[in-house]
């Protein structure tokens, strides 16, 4: 490698100074020439290797090409104003993009720093003249340089402007070009990388990190310093790659620390120190100082020297195949080639018609009605629903067949990899959506659904509820019915567990307790009148439980399952101390059989507590209570609702 | 306000002074690593509630939590633990949480050997070392004396 000196000095990685006195003024860097054969296998891949890499992004995109992806992004109109400058009718996706380049932050963007914000008005003076973004931006980058940092933002969700991060200085136009060439040297699906508004900066020229020497060319950060600005324009864009690569990771969940990552090396973390196992195959010499440089590093060789990484380390190369680039190769230009539009639209387009020539084949199991249905489906489904439930089932159950799409990619000459069955996937949605006449074609086909719903409710409830029940037809008025299909559809479409349909079937037993008419304005609503009747939520519950098991004729076992689960959440979500009335019914649920007097002393035993809350002393005698109960009991020939007013009134009467 | 008062105060306020990250960091270690004590928790203790260390180095012990060996380290002197180093699994905790404790400023670059520089930052403070990701703005691992 020509420039293999500067090269073995990416060493990557966050390093962060606050202030310019944590700067440290840069040394001309100094390197051995007897350490040049060493430096040589510090990284995966030399200049010319990026150079003839497949795929490579030759050129940064070209003024149409960020003005068409900008304008893909401006939708809607706001008027705000930001940092001191206003736009009027711009779009919202720019103006927050405006806002992130001109509001100071740390070198993180994590905390604020308010004595570094700028008004970008009193520097630039862009209104009048500019009420737009663009326009604004012009001003203060220039025309190129600011296309390329919103293309960047808006694209990829790095932000490289200067007045953003502290310690950052502008990029040039080149530069520029050579990070956007870097980072769409990027599998396309794992754009956009960046996180929440993530710096990728030049730092401050003439200065580096305390901690740092000369020769470190940028971090993960990522900020870029000055030796990356001497490297050629191909190896600029490897380290940039390599950075993006440990940002990858982390889109991935921190893929560079899962277990599999880690076993590939069989890495072991001590403390704060890393051993990988010495016989493990490492593909840099970098990429074995710890698992994330193992990852940066595996990641650079396989987009820029694939066939060695290959050969060398073949389980490594197949871990980034599978788990990072969906099967994209860079070994042959067609096996990582973006796929064209024509290609693309002739593949779609195969895919289509074979649906549109199959359908009146096609049949589709219950599992794929409920995978297609689960989300989309009230009960009873509404037309809306029921066209889009169709169009997903006939959709997805056509584009599963994995041959048909190996067919349509192979008629196109499309590579067989993951990344491009999911763009052809991923666009076909779209083109059914638009192509009514299919559409009308699948829902026509669709028109057995409900019947397969049907069916498909019955065969899971069947083993978990009476037959009654389950006989019933999926639009019977039934009470019990309608709540227990509300609750738990959504569940049976999933085919449910005998104890999970327990579960869900002692919930809507629950609500239609809570729920019922009969239980909250009949007959035992005379026990509202007292605040008393508060029972402690578990006895409550042990009533409730009885009285379910009585009612609904649940297999035993499975109900003290199923309860298990209602009894914790209740315990957890339910505010019983509102619901005693409907408690209560458990309690008296045989007061039919009671005399009046009988009642009334119930009643009476349970209002002299409310007295007593009323500031009756205990011991006071009330002796009229009973009569007066059993009269007004008798009276009415029915069970007296006592209100408020009357057990106040009564109550005073006593105490007079 | 008497004297007892303003001497309530001033303790209250000394106190919350010296609320520190060491203090806060603690409370986002699972438990029961969260509940050792440096100076008080023995090794039959932790035993207790981890099991056997999976890996031994001297007065180290090590174990495994969530795939990553080493997650936990634990440093015993006569049998009483001195040192705790864990490294966060799984969802790590956000920085935000710290942002009243810590100064950018007074973190390093790590890891700091050979010609790596390292993705980290580190922040060495009496004994206590903590480790954060700039990229995800998480805490990344803690070691407290």
């Amino acid at each position: 490698m020509k420039s293999g000196i500067l090269i073995l000095a990416l060493i990557s990685f966050s390093a962060w100074a606050q202030v310019s006195n944590d700067c440290v003024p840069l040394n001309v860097p100094t390197v051995d020439i007897k350490d040049l054969q060493k430096l040589l296998d510090w990284h995966g891949a030399n200049a010319e290797q990026i150079e003839k890499a497949p795929c490579k992004t030759v050129n940064p995109p070209s003024a149409k090409d960020l003005d068409d992806f900008i304008k893909s992004k401006t939708a809607g109109s706001a008027n705000a104003q930001i940092n001191g400058v206003n736009f009027q009718n711009e779009s919202p996706a720019l103006i927050e993009a405006f806002k992130n380049f001109t509001t100071a932050k740390d070198g993180f963007g994590i905390f604020p720093e308010p004595d570094l914000q700028k008004n970008f008005q009193v520097d630039y003076k862009i209104n009048p003249e500019c009420q737009k973004v663009r326009c604004a931006m012009e001003k203060i980058w220039g025309k190129g340089l600011s296309e390329k940092i919103l293309y960047l933002n808006l694209k990829h969700h790095f932000n490289s402007s200067e007045f953003a991060f502290q310690n950052s200085d502008r990029f040039t136009e080149a530069e520029m070009n050579d990070v956007l060439m870097g980072i769409e040297d990027l599998p396309a699906h794992l754009i956009p990388l960046g996180k929440d508004n993530q710096r990728l900066t030049h730092f401050k020229r003439g200065y580096t990190l305390k901690n740092y020497d000369s020769n470190v060319v940028a971090n993960a950060v990522v900020m870029l310093f000055d030796s990356w600005d001497t490297e050629p324009a191909r190896e600029k864009q490897y380290t940039i790659f390599h950075e993006s690569s440990h940002n990858v990771s982390s889109k991935l969940g921190n893929l560079d620390e899962s277990p599999e990552w880690l076993a590939q090396s069989s890495w072991v973390k001590t403390g704060d120190n890393w051993t990988a196992d010495p016989n493990a195959c490492q593909i840099t010499e970098y990429g074995a100082t710890n698992p994330w440089e193992d990852f940066a590093e595996s990641m650079s060789t396989y987009r820029y020297n694939a066939q060695a990484f290959k050969t060398k380390c073949p389980k490594k190369y197949e871990f980034i195949k599978t788990k990072v680039a969906k099967g994209i190769e860079y070994i042959e230009v067609k096996s990582c080639s973006p796929i064209s539009e024509e290609k693309l639209k002739l593949a779609q387009n195969s895919i289509l018609e074979k649906i549109s020539d199959s359908l009146h084949e096609q049949t589709f199991s219950a599992q794929e009605v409920s995978k297609a249905c689960a989300d989309s489906f009230s009960y009873p489904p509404k037309d809306e629903e029921m066209k889009k439930c169709s169009v997903k089932l006939m959709t997805s159950g056509q584009t599963n067949s994995s041959n048909r799409i190996a067919e349509a990619l192979s008629l196109a000459q499309i590579p067989d990899t993951q990344a491009n069955r999911d763009q052809v996937l991923s666009g076909l949605g779209i083109l059914i959506a638009n192509d009514e006449a299919l559409k009308l074609k699948m829902i026509e086909k669709a028109k057995g659904i409900p019947e397969a719903i049907e069916s498909i409710v019955k065969t899971s409830i069947s083993e978990a509820i009476p037959k009654e029940m389950a006989n019933k037809p999926l639009d019977s008025e039934d009470y019990s019915w309608r709540i227990y299909q509300e609750a738990c559809r959504a569940q049976v479409f999933q085919a449910i567990s005998k104890d999970d349909f327990a579960h869900c079937h002692l919930k809507t037993i629950i609500k239609k307790d809570k729920d019922s008419e009969r239980w909250n304005s009949g007959y035992f609503s005379a026990y509202k009148a007292p605040p008393l009747f508060k029972a402690e939520a578990l006895t409550a519950l042990e009533a409730k439980r009885d009285a379910a098991l009585e009612d609904h004729l649940m297999s035993q076992e499975t109900t003290k399952v199923a309860m298990k689960k209602v009894e914790a959440e209740i315990k957890e979500t339910l505010s019983w101390h509102n619901r005693h009335e409907s408690v209560l019914l458990y309690e008296m649920k045989d007061w039919k059989k009671k005399t009046p007097e009988e009642f009334c002393s119930l009643t009476y035993a349970k209002s002299s507590n409310m007295l007593s809350s009323m500031g009756v002393k205990e011991g006071t005698p009330i002796p009229s209570i009973q009569d007066w109960c059993v009269k007004k009991q008798s009276e009415k020939n029915r069970r007296h609702e006592f209100s408020d007013e009357e057990w106040k009134e009564y109550t005073e009467s006593v105490l007079k | 306000m008497n004297r007892i008062g303003l001497i309530a105060l001033f303790i209250c306020l000394n106190v919350f002074a010296n609320s520190s990250w060491q203090q806060e960091v603690k409370t986002f270690l699972p438990k029961p690593i969260s509940e050792f004590k440096t100076r008080q928790t023995t090794l039959t203790e932790v035993e207790k509630n981890l099991g056997k260390a999976q890996h031994i180095q001297g007065t180290r012990y090590y174990w495994e939590k969530d795939g990553l060996k080493y997650a936990l380290e634990l440093t015993f002197e006569s049998n009483v633990l001195t040192s705790l180093h864990y490294t966060f699994t799984g969802k790590k905790p956000d920085l935000i949480l710290l942002q009243k404790h810590i100064n950018l400023k007074n973190f390093t670059p790590f890891p700091t050997e050979g010609k790596s520089i390292g993705r980290f930052l580190k922040l060495e403070e009496k004994g206590s070392e903590l480790i954060i990701d700039p990229v995800s703005k998480t805490i990344y691992s803690v070691r407290l004396p």
